[in-house]
């Protein structure tokens, strides 16, 4: 997640363009909800568009400097040196270069963090020089991550003033949906007062976990997903992976940039050919082998969870190539193009109905991996199941049979 | 840096911007104060981000410089130095005192003066002169009755308005509301006015009764930021203070007018009789009966702690009324009223009262209103 300015902003033309406009019209609704799935720019655009509702437009006397080091979801850098943009941030005034810097004291920045209450300050500042510092910086939670308590009662006690030097204070709170119930009672006064000098800017990858209170209270901004290209471009361009790795990231990402990063350290084609092989033990109908192949991916510990769902989407990908080349797709198309040859016999040898069956036993995986189920049981089973391995009545435990009967 | 300073200057300034220093503090740099010197003069600083208090005191200054250094231990050994001379100076990364002719020393640990909160320039549109005595009666007027809930921020402060005819302090927390006017040309000031926190008040009204001059009031154009500045003797104090979002309540709205019935009474006899039966009274609720009676009245208290009555005589002649109140806030309304009898105008035994001064106060341009809810009587009707 970086800090840049909206027409930084990579993709997303709809939602960038409508929240510029506000801006340029300088009428503010009460609060803003941005929605849409994880990592396609959501907290990036919040931040962009308090940058601009606080930005000072002074034409500064110094040209705006060029970035150190490019920016997670900003578009390939403007050409010339645009005069001071009526609907955006113009990036060279006092007020810019304090929120750039996450300084600004009338830009209240909120996020979930996990740990010790005593280490909170320490947490969050630690948090925040991250993003300053890496441009790449993505935002990781552990289950238990919230927006802390203590952090909204200071912030409710900071808007008992009048925002502290620019005309309106902005208040960002990144993936409002992790709050507990009686903070979200706390907000909503604030949130929907009216004339308040506070302009509220929510973002949640879970719409349906924020009270409906609280989404009746905002305007609504959509956020797609990113297409694929601009994912792989900008890994290309501006991580500098090479071409394979990258196309690879963007589609394992889904549309996530924030994904794709998140995985580019994790050797990702040695994860999937791992993952791949994984099935070889199903196929050839040896649960005990396959049981014993799992198990070797507990060894990943905390982040086991996480590995696994990789090694599930893996394979997930695997059977949208085969579908893809069952009708016909060209190779650059596919994820996989490395092993082409073994994905053209397969799909020629599969039917599509099975694909989508062994689909979405792997979509009920995920599910079961994101639940309380423990991960490596639920990679077991959903590979049984995408092998064929369908077990007679009565072998699989009962309660379950009518879940997995596709 | 290095300057010669009088103990009593230094003991003044540090202990005023001590005022404004928190007592407990996530930044480290907030427990301290700012020490600059520059040409003749030594400015002294200490914030809590919310209320700043710089004081600008004389001293000859050799090399002009910056340094923080920790409020409270600084404000305790230098007020008890001796009077006369002291050379402060930065050395060797220690902030070094010598008193009484090189009797004594002491010296001090620095923290980086670079990282002390910038004071923010305050961009003033508007400007008011008032008399130091006057400021401080009009906060002490109406400042009790703030609220200190966090749930309406915004009666956390003090609303001043102005006009072309007068100035208007008032404050409310829903239960009691005071209000206090000035006649005279306060056009600097807004009509919609600026809630002042009670706080930055606190200190202020403390400033105001030892100025020397008047006390301005600068109020920033964007409505966020106030500054009152004033001269004690050679000394020049500024409290800079965030101010408070509104929109205040709609208080003229809730003052009752035509209230029908009156009852006149000696203050001072009211106050003790109120403060001898609160003794009785719940620890929470504080409440007191007032049994209004022709020609007089009944101040009762009964609880499991013990019952009492007092009875004084009033000016009374209206029908025979029960009505009860937090003997907390009547005190405070009473202390707050400076004339020898005062008023009662009520309507119901639960409708807002009036309480108000007879007479013209000691100063003719100034008037004062009282507004105080009642509590209801365990055994009231509707």
């Amino acid at each position: 997640m970086a800090i840049v300015t909206l027409s930084e902003l990579l993709g997303q033309s709809q939602a960038s363009g409508f929240l510029r406009g506000v801006v340029a019209g300088g009428r503010y609704a009460n609060a803003y909800l941005f929605h849409g799935p994880a990592g396609v720019g959501k907290g990036t655009a919040a931040l962009a568009f308090a940058r601009a509702l606080l930005c000072d437009r002074a034409p500064g006397a110094a040209p705006p400097a060029a970035p150190a080091a490019p920016g997670l979801f900003d578009a390939p850098a403007p050409t010339a040196a645009a005069a001071t943009p009526a609907d955006d941030a113009c990036g060279r005034c006092a007020a810019c270069a304090k929120s750039a810097a996450l300084q600004h004291p009338d830009l209240k920045f909120l996020f979930p963090v996990s740990g010790e209450e005593r280490e909170l300050d320490a947490t969050v500042a630690e948090t925040q020089a991250a993003m300053r510092g890496d441009p790449l910086f993505v935002f990781t939670y552990e289950k238990a991550a919230s927006i802390r308590l203590s952090l909204t009662r200071d912030l409710l006690r900071e808007l008992a003033y009048r925002p502290f030097e620019a005309s309106r204070r902005v208040v960002v709170v990144r993936d409002a949906d992790r709050m507990r119930e009686d903070q979200y009672s706390a907000l909503l006064k604030a949130i929907e007062e009216p004339g308040a000098s506070t302009v509220w800017v929510l973002t949640t990858a879970r719409l349906s976990r924020l009270p409906a209170t609280i989404r009746s209270r905002c305007q609504r901004v959509r956020f797609a997903p990113l297409p694929e290209k601009l994912v792989k471009e900008f890994l290309e361009q501006r991580v500098g992976l090479a071409a394979r790795e990258a196309g690879l990231l963007a589609a394992l990402g889904g549309g996530s940039l924030a994904r794709a990063l998140a995985m580019r350290d994790t050797e990702p084609l040695r994860l999937r050919d791992d993952a791949l092989a994984l099935l070889e033990p199903a196929l050839r109908g040896d649960p005990a082998a396959l049981w014993k192949a799992t198990q070797s991916f507990t060894r990943f510990g905390r982040s086991g969870r996480e590995t696994l769902r990789r090694m599930v989407e893996f394979h997930a990908l695997w059977l949208r190539d085969l579908l893809r080349a069952r009708y016909g797709a060209p190779r650059e198309t596919l994820v996989h193009r490395d092993r082409e040859a073994e994905i053209r016999r397969q799909a020629a040898a599969t039917d599509a109905t099975e694909i989508r069956r062994r689909l979405m036993v792997l979509e009920e995986t995920l599910r079961a991996i994101e639940g309380n189920v423990t991960p490596e049981l639920a990679l077991f089973s959903g590979l049984s199941r995408v092998a064929g391995q369908r077990l007679g009545e009565g072998e699989w435990p009962r309660h379950a049979t009518a879940r997995w009967d596709y | 840096m290095q300057l010669t300073i009088q103990q009593a200057d230094l003991a003044f300034a540090v202990g005023r911007a001590l005022g404004s220093v928190s007592s407990k503090s996530p930044l480290p740099l907030l427990s301290c104060i700012l020490l600059e010197a520059e040409a003749g003069s030594l400015r002294i600083t200490g914030t809590d981000l919310d209320v700043t208090t710089a004081v600008t005191v004389p001293c000859t200054v050799a090399t002009p410089g910056r340094v923080a250094v920790s409020a409270r231990h600084f404000n305790e050994v230098v007020r008890k130095m001796p009077r006369g001379p002291l050379v402060l100076s930065v050395t060797g990364g220690q902030c070094e005192v010598r008193y009484g002719d090189g009797k004594g020393w002491s010296k001090f640990p620095i923290q980086d003066a670079a990282d002390f909160p910038r004071i923010p320039d305050l961009k003033a549109d508007t400007r008011v002169s008032l008399g130091g005595d006057v400021l401080s009666r009009m906060v002490a007027r109406t400042i009790f009755s703030a609220s200190s809930e966090e749930t309406r921020p915004m009666l956390n402060g003090v609303l001043v308005q102005g006009g072309d005819k007068q100035a208007v302090f008032v404050a409310t927390d829903g239960h009691r509301l005071s209000k206090a006017t000035r006649k005279g040309a306060f056009s600097g000031l807004a009509k919609d006015g600026v809630i002042v926190p009670t706080r930055a008040f606190q200190t202020v009204s403390r400033i105001a009764e030892e100025a020397t001059s008047p006390v301005e009031l600068q109020v920033a154009g964007a409505r966020n930021q106030a500054a009152f500045t004033a001269q004690v003797g050679e000394y020049r104090v500024q409290v800079l203070t965030r101010l408070l979002e509104g929109p205040y309540p709609n208080y003229e709205q809730v003052i009752p007018r035509g209230n029908p019935r009156e009852m006149r009474v000696r203050r001072s006899d009211l106050m003790e009789a109120v403060d001898i039966v609160a003794s009785h009274a719940d620890n929470v609720t504080r409440q007191v009966r007032f049994s209004l009676r022709p020609g007089r009245i009944g101040v009762s208290s009964a609880t499991e702690l013990g019952a009492g009555e007092h009875q004084l005589d009033a000016q009374y002649a209206g029908e025979a009324m029960e009505i009860g109140y937090n003997a907390g806030y009547l005190m405070e309304i009473l202390r707050s009223i400076p004339t020898e009898e005062v008023v009662f105008r009520l309507n119901t035994s639960l409708a807002a009262g009036v309480i108000e001064p007879v007479g013209a106060l000691p100063e003719a341009e100034e008037e004062m209103l009282c507004l105080i809810m009642p509590l209801r009587l365990p055994d009231a009707a509707g």
